[in-house]
């Protein structure tokens, strides 16, 4: 396969956050979702470029929501996975078990905040 | 609590503006959130290594459009495809302004910035050389005798390494053929410092040195091997002639190798260790310690020469040994830099010109871009619609540039008497290429940047708007036409006042007076080559007999022979005792001695102010003790009494056993002779015109000049003259024949040439601020021609509505006028020093100028302005 639809490791963050968040997937949301688990502090313009990135190669959509239902609510970007997303996030975390049950690594918890 | 500012600020720039909103809100929430203990380390963190990512991004995304910068250089080349007129104009504008700043700055390339052809370190070598007093700062003419070279090599601790050249011309011989070739005598060590070994066969060793006319072998340069031995791969041992005598081949060096300048033959060198400490004749080069700084080095040699002054005060009094890195020897009156400065003054005045011409265009295209725009166009896209527009049009200028600059190098190293140094042959590469790319791509920003600029501020409405009504919006678009006008103004004042002064300057060195008439003359130079003539009176002898064959051909009404040919090169510089104070060391007059033979005089058609020329008698002995003064040196040391009688101590001629190198032989005076100007004009120092003439055979230099007086066309006589001269000895090669008026053109050249160039740049400039200024003019009339309309309809006089356009070209020349004389101030300072006899603040050529340009862009305006006042208000009124 060619070697431009392998993702990096970011990108498989932010698609794997984007995949969990659902509704609520828009950036900053996304951000607390990688800070969350990976215990480490992330740039919000680190995930808007990585999620422009994954717009253009077609992984991700983006919509605007209806307004947050709270006075002066803002309409925000929110982000799905389009279907070659799904094929595309499936494929690179599938080789990484692979790749790991190889070298017999179990996943630690690790620490989250 | 609110964000740092500064912080925010940066990451809303770098910040896409779909995202923006959404990035700062959401920050600016968590900050006032209270979640952070620190918060403001915590934003500017965010802001930190957001910027990066984002940045990187944006830049992305406007590299990787493909589709649409096709799609804009498609619709870019039809756009101009219907403007064929402006896009040629504009094209062939940029590939002169390219094509001449490339080729020039190939010349600049090649003398001072790649690196020297030589072994590593090579760029960190130094020539050596001495001064004295009474020769002025710059006489870098002077070279180095050999015995202080060694005293040198022993002495110097910041020098490594120290070697020597003599440069000079032999009488080469193969089988039965004789041509004049200029070698090198090398000391052994040189081509090992340069850290060039030969191509076949072996480098000299210190074995091989001898003194010239005593050496053994020879080592030849690659194109010699190509050109006289048919590339013979078994040349090592085989024989060639120098000078009569037959030498062993040693060796072949690699391609290209010709130093110290065109030599093809080098011989391996040394000299008498004992005498000629005051033959300062050798070009010495040297490798300084690594870490040794100039004026480090300086102090070293101020030493070693101050000790030399002690103990050889006769010949060493007084010399300073200066210290001059190899290439700014070399590179010395060969200077590009004013040359490229006038070029890139042009260059500028094409991109104002450019820009203008753009801009002009743009106003016609407002309707164009706002309908894009009102189509949902974004700002950027119809800035990068214009940059590819302008790119497009720079890229073929910059294809043309190249090719110009390719043409016109090829032509301008053709037509050059005096090429540049072998190794700094100027040529397009792929250095070149790039460096045009790059000033493509500057020149492209230049032009388009104000254009793009303009756009961007347009908002879709105005321009809508202004694009139905062409007279309004347009005020700060005509206010930058008027700066990109007034800039050329400037610039094309700058480039006449430095064309007046370098023309001016050329046209002194062609007429100026050498003290005698060139056009009846032929010149040349012979050297009496072989071991017979190691005898000075034999090499007098021959001289003489030369001299007396060639006078004997039909045509010639007189011949004479002297050291150097006047208004090309001078004697050796020599010095002279006062005679009101023979043993005063302090007030001894250095002076230019040269041979002349008894006719040298009725050769050049002068007669002498006092006393007689020698006679045939003093001509042919080597023991003759008389001298002819000139003038200036008769005044100099006898104001206002005629020396004809009298004694003048001169340093010894014709150095030999009990009369040393460097010792006073007292001669008689028994002529005064006018002042002739042996140096090239423009090269005299203080002490040019004081020359002191010894008969030939007193100083029978192997290297004579043979000057003739034709009475017909001089060039005719050329091949009568090389007969005569091997009717003599078959050894004798006569070279350098010029008549005297295309030598001094030859001579010129450079500053004939830089004459013409900047004329040339000058006119260029001129005609192109011209068209701005008509054009701005006639663009400005048609702009306002309703207002023109209901101004003459109101009862205006033509004249006032002229004087209203003649009111805003002034203003428009005027401020371009100040500044480009404000430029032309200092341009003029800098030149000063390389004009001859010609003052940089000279009245004429500024007056010149002034009215030039003045005249120039009054006729520019004047058509369009005119052509105001006959508008028809009735017409204009209705068109709109």
């Amino acid at each position: 396969m060619p070697k431009g639809d392998f993702l990096g490791e970011f990108e498989i963050y932010v698609l794997l956050a984007v995949k969990r968040l659902r509704d609520d997937a828009y950036g900053v949301g996304i951000r607390h979702a990688i800070e969350d688990r990976t215990g480490r502090e992330t740039a919000i313009g680190a995930v808007y470029a990585t999620l422009d990135r994954l717009h253009e190669k077609g992984l991700v959509r983006s919509e605007i929501s209806d307004p947050q239902p709270i006075p002066g609510g803002r309409a925000r970007k929110c982000f799905r996975l389009t279907p070659a997303g799904e094929r595309s996030l499936g494929h690179s975390t599938t080789m990484l078990a692979r790749m790991m049950e190889d070298a017999a690594i179990v996943p630690s918890r690790g620490k989250a905040r | 609590m609110t964000p740092p500012r500064l912080a925010r600020w940066l990451l809303a720039v770098a910040t896409p503006p779909a995202d923006r909103a959404d990035i700062l809100a959401d920050l600016d929430a968590e900050y006032a959130s209270g979640v952070h203990d620190d918060v403001r380390r915590w934003y500017w963190r965010q802001v930190r290594h957001s910027v990066g990512p984002l940045l990187a991004r944006r830049v992305n995304r406007a590299m990787t459009a493909p589709r649409s910068v096709r799609l804009d250089a498609v619709s870019a080349y039809r756009s101009l495809r219907h403007a064929p007129g402006f896009a040629l104009s504009v094209i062939s504008m940029l590939a002169l302004g390219i094509g001449a700043f490339l080729a020039v700055f190939a010349t600049v390339d090649a003398l001072l910035l790649r690196p020297l052809p030589f072994g590593p370190g090579s760029d960190r070598l130094i020539t050596l050389h001495t001064l004295h007093p009474t020769a002025a700062p710059d006489w870098d003419d002077v070279g180095m005798s050999f015995p202080d070279m060694l005293d040198l090599r022993r002495s110097a601790s910041t020098l490594t390494q120290i070697e020597a050249v003599a440069q000079r011309d032999v009488s080469f011989g193969l089988d039965n053929t004789v041509e004049r070739l200029a070698v090198a005598s090398v000391t052994p060590g040189l081509f090992d410092m340069l850290s060039v070994r030969p191509a076949l066969g072996r480098s000299f060793t210190d074995a091989d040195a001898a003194l010239p006319g005593f050496e053994a072998g020879l080592i030849i340069s690659s194109a010699l091997w190509h050109s006289r031995f048919g590339s013979d791969t078994a040349i090592v041992g085989k024989t060639a002639r120098i000078n009569g005598r037959t030498l062993t081949i040693l060796g072949v060096m690699p391609e290209g190798f010709s130093f110290p300048n065109g030599q093809q033959v080098w011989l391996p060198f040394r000299a008498d260790e004992t005498g000629g400490r005051a033959n300062r004749g050798l070009l010495v080069v040297a490798k300084p310690r690594p870490a040794a700084t100039t004026s480090v080095m300086r102090a070293d040699l101020e030493r070693v020469s101050a000790e030399l002054a002690q103990r050889y005060p006769q010949t060493n009094r007084d010399w300073r040994t200066e210290v001059v890195p190899m290439r700014q020897f070399f590179v010395a009156r060969r200077d590009p830099m004013p040359t490229l400065v006038g070029v890139s003054l042009v260059l500028f005045v094409i991109c104002a010109n450019v820009a203008g011409l753009i801009v002009a265009r743009g106003v016609s295209r407002q309707r164009e871009l706002a309908v894009r725009a009102s189509l949902g166009a974004s700002r950027t896209a119809l800035i990068r619609l214009m940059v590819i527009e302008t790119s497009v049009l720079a890229t073929a200028g910059g294809l043309g540039g190249v090719l110009m600059a390719a043409v016109g190098l090829r032509a301008l190293i053709r037509w050059s008497p005096e090429p540049p140094p072998y190794w700094a042959v100027p040529q397009i590469d792929l250095r070149l290429a790039l460096f045009a790319f790059a000033l493509t791509s500057l020149v492209a920003l230049i032009v388009g940047v104000v254009p793009a600029w303009r756009v961007s501020r347009l908002s879709s409405k105005t321009a809508l708007t202004a694009g139905v009504r062409a007279d309004t919006g347009s005020r700060s678009q005509r206010r930058l036409q008027q700066w990109l006008v007034s800039s050329q103004v400037a610039f094309s004042a700058v480039l006449l006042v430095g064309a007046g002064l370098t023309t001016q300057s050329a046209a002194a060195l062609l007429s100026a007076d050498g003290g005698f008439d060139p056009a009846p003359l032929l010149s040349a130079r012979f050297y009496v080559a072989g071991d017979r003539y190691d005898d000075p009176s034999a090499r007098g002898a021959a001289i003489n007999t030369v001299v007396a064959r060639v006078a004997a051909l039909p045509g010639v009404i007189a011949a004479g022979a002297t050291g150097a040919i006047p208004t090309d090169d001078g004697g050796a510089t020599s010095r002279v005792q006062h005679p009101a104070a023979p043993g005063d060391a302090s007030r001894e007059v250095g002076v230019q001695l040269t041979p002349a033979s008894p006719t040298l005089w009725r050769t050049l058609n002068v007669s002498l102010r006092d006393g007689r020329a020698f006679t045939a008698a003093e001509a042919s002995s080597v023991e003759s003790d008389v001298v002819i003064v000139s003038a200036r040196l008769a005044e100099r040391l006898w104001p206002g009494r005629s020396p004809v009688g009298l004694t003048l101590n001169v340093t010894e001629p014709q150095p030999r056993a009990g009369h040393p190198s460097g010792s006073f032989a007292a001669m008689r005076v028994v002529g005064v002779a006018p002042d002739l100007v042996y140096e090239e004009f423009g090269e005299e120092t203080a002490q040019s015109q004081l020359m002191v003439y010894v008969p030939t055979a007193r100083a029978p230099w192997r290297t004579h000049a043979l000057l003739l007086r034709t009475s017909g066309d001089p060039a005719a006589l050329a091949d009568a003259v090389r007969v005569a001269a091997r009717e003599v000895d078959p050894d004798f090669a006569v070279f350098d024949m010029m008549t005297m008026t295309s030598r001094r053109g030859f001579n010129h050249w450079g500053e004939r040439f830089m004459g013409q160039t900047a004329s040339t740049f000058a006119a260029i400039a001129l005609v192109l601020a011209c068209v701005g200024i008509y054009s701005i003019t006639t663009y400005t009339v048609a702009q306002r021609r309703r207002e023109i309309g209901v101004r003459l309809a109101l009862g205006a006089q033509p004249s006032q509505v002229t004087q209203v356009f003649w009111r805003m070209a002034g203003r428009v020349v005027i401020a371009g006028a100040v500044v480009g004389v404000g430029l032309a101030v200092l341009v003029a300072r800098v030149l000063q020093q390389r004009l001859f006899r010609t003052s940089a603040w000279d009245p004429t050529t500024w007056l010149i100028d002034a009215a030039l340009l003045a005249s120039a862009v009054a006729v520019a305006a004047y058509v369009p302005a005119r052509r105001a006042s006959r508008v028809d208000p009735v017409a204009s009124l209705r068109s709109e």
